[in-house]
């Protein structure tokens, strides 16, 4: 479990709430099919609208420093999924014709396939716009808890050889994102991680539940070495190497166990 | 050329069909909007659902997607001699109302080689 994939695609998926198209069909890490009832309605709600949010393939360098940093996140794709089906449109009157129906993708605009790529191109923008946010707090979470925004990647699909027609596109965004914090201490009130589990406190019986698992995870930090030694994962011998180690009895044999460096095709040198 | 008991043709035909065709409202769309020159036209005729199945959102062709959808479409075969003017296009809607909250369809593709039957491809709506 990343505490910071997840807090991440959380406030993702309540950003964008209320924002769009789908209205508050925003589904997280949805598995298995979406089901239709018989009149082709999403089970979810009434509106079949849905956008899909996944945090998907992450790819972390913690690098080669001789620390291992294992709350690093890294590279972390954020993909959000839009379709447009046959069974989504809506039937409306049409404007220009009094007393005749047209279906619609978008409210106003005649469902052709043209305008279901037109639903597509809003609801992207719309995504965007949600992330973008400033008045959003979930959204400025979100951008808090990542770094740069690495990789824009956008796919189409399209076809009805899957016995119904559809439009769709994906949107991959590859986000740095932040390392989960390691302890506590690094929670402070007005961190975007800590904004994030100030949020999840104020909410709901399984936001409350959740926050209280999270800070589980995270123990009360301590100001001597242990802290250090977990943010860097630092073996023992290499903390007392760095001169932070445990001031223990004992630490000079810990040290004394280490007798000779052989570094390749550079010979052995003797540790004193 | 051979010699066909086209009597006997359509009876048979027809005999198929009052035993399986069901009551089906076809709507005309055009471009999105509704067609003033097709009106809503009840018939009858034969329609079988497929099995529904799982494919992405991309089709089950790409990969990289994760939604997944259930769909199974379904295919009418429509007595031509009992309705030889209907004229499907491609995005007409068949609504089933004779089932359980009358399922709709939207038709896809049509085969109107057979001059017995136009064979109606159609697909969840």
């Amino acid at each position: 479990m990343s505490l910071c994939m997840m807090a991440a695609r959380l406030m993702a998926v309540r950003a964008l709430q209320g924002r769009t198209l789908v209205d508050e069909n925003v589904l997280d890490s949805e598995i298995g099919a979406l089901s239709l009832d018989e009149r082709g309605q999403l089970a979810v709600s009434k509106s079949s609208r849905f956008i899909a949010v996944y945090t998907d393939e992450a790819d972390a360098s913690p690098g080669q420093d001789g620390n291992r940093r294992f709350l690093e996140n890294g590279k972390v794709v954020f993909r959000f999924e839009i379709g447009i089906t046959s069974a989504m449109v809506i039937e409306e009157d049409d404007p220009d014709h009094p007393g005749r129906k047209m279906q619609s993708a978008v409210s106003g605009i005649p469902f052709t396939d043209g305008s279901s790529e037109i639903y597509l191109d809003l609801v992207d923008r719309q995504v965007m716009s949600a992330l973008m946010d400033p008045a959003n707090e979930a959204a400025d979470i979100f951008r808090g808890l990542s770094g740069s925004l690495l990789k824009i990647d956008r796919q189409r699909a399209a076809g009805n050889d899957s016995h119904q027609r559809i439009a769709a596109r994906q949107i991959a965004l590859t986000f740095e994102l932040l390392s989960d914090p390691a302890s506590e201490e690094q929670i402070q009130p007005k961190t975007p991680f800590g904004r994030f589990l100030a949020m999840l406190e104020a909410g709901t019986n399984d936001d409350q539940r959740l926050a209280g698992l999270i800070r589980a995870e995270v123990h009360p930090g301590t100001d001597d070495w242990t802290s250090t030694q977990e943010r860097l994962g630092l073996a023992r011998s290499e903390l007392i190497a760095l001169g932070i180690g445990p001031n223990v009895e004992g630490a000079d044999e810990t040290l004394a166990d280490i007798f000779e460096i052989a570094v390749e095709r550079h010979g052995t040198e003797v540790v004193d | 050329m051979s010699l066909v008991n086209t009597a006997l043709r359509s009876r048979l035909t027809s005999a198929v069909d009052n035993v399986f065709s069901e009551r089906l409202e076809v709507r005309f769309w055009k471009d999105g909007r509704e067609d003033p020159d097709r009106p809503t036209l009840e018939i009858y005729a034969p329609l079988r659902t497929h099995d529904e199945q799982t494919s992405n959102l991309s089709g089950g062709k790409g990969r990289g997607w994760k939604t997944d959808i259930r769909a199974g479409g379904a295919r009418m075969r429509i007595d031509r001699a009992v309705y030889p003017d209907l004229l499907l296009l491609g995005g007409e809607e068949v609504v089933a109302l004779d089932r359980e909250g009358e399922p709709a369809f939207e038709v896809l593709s049509v085969d109107a080689r057979s001059h017995l039957r136009l064979i109606v491809e159609l697909g969840d709506k």
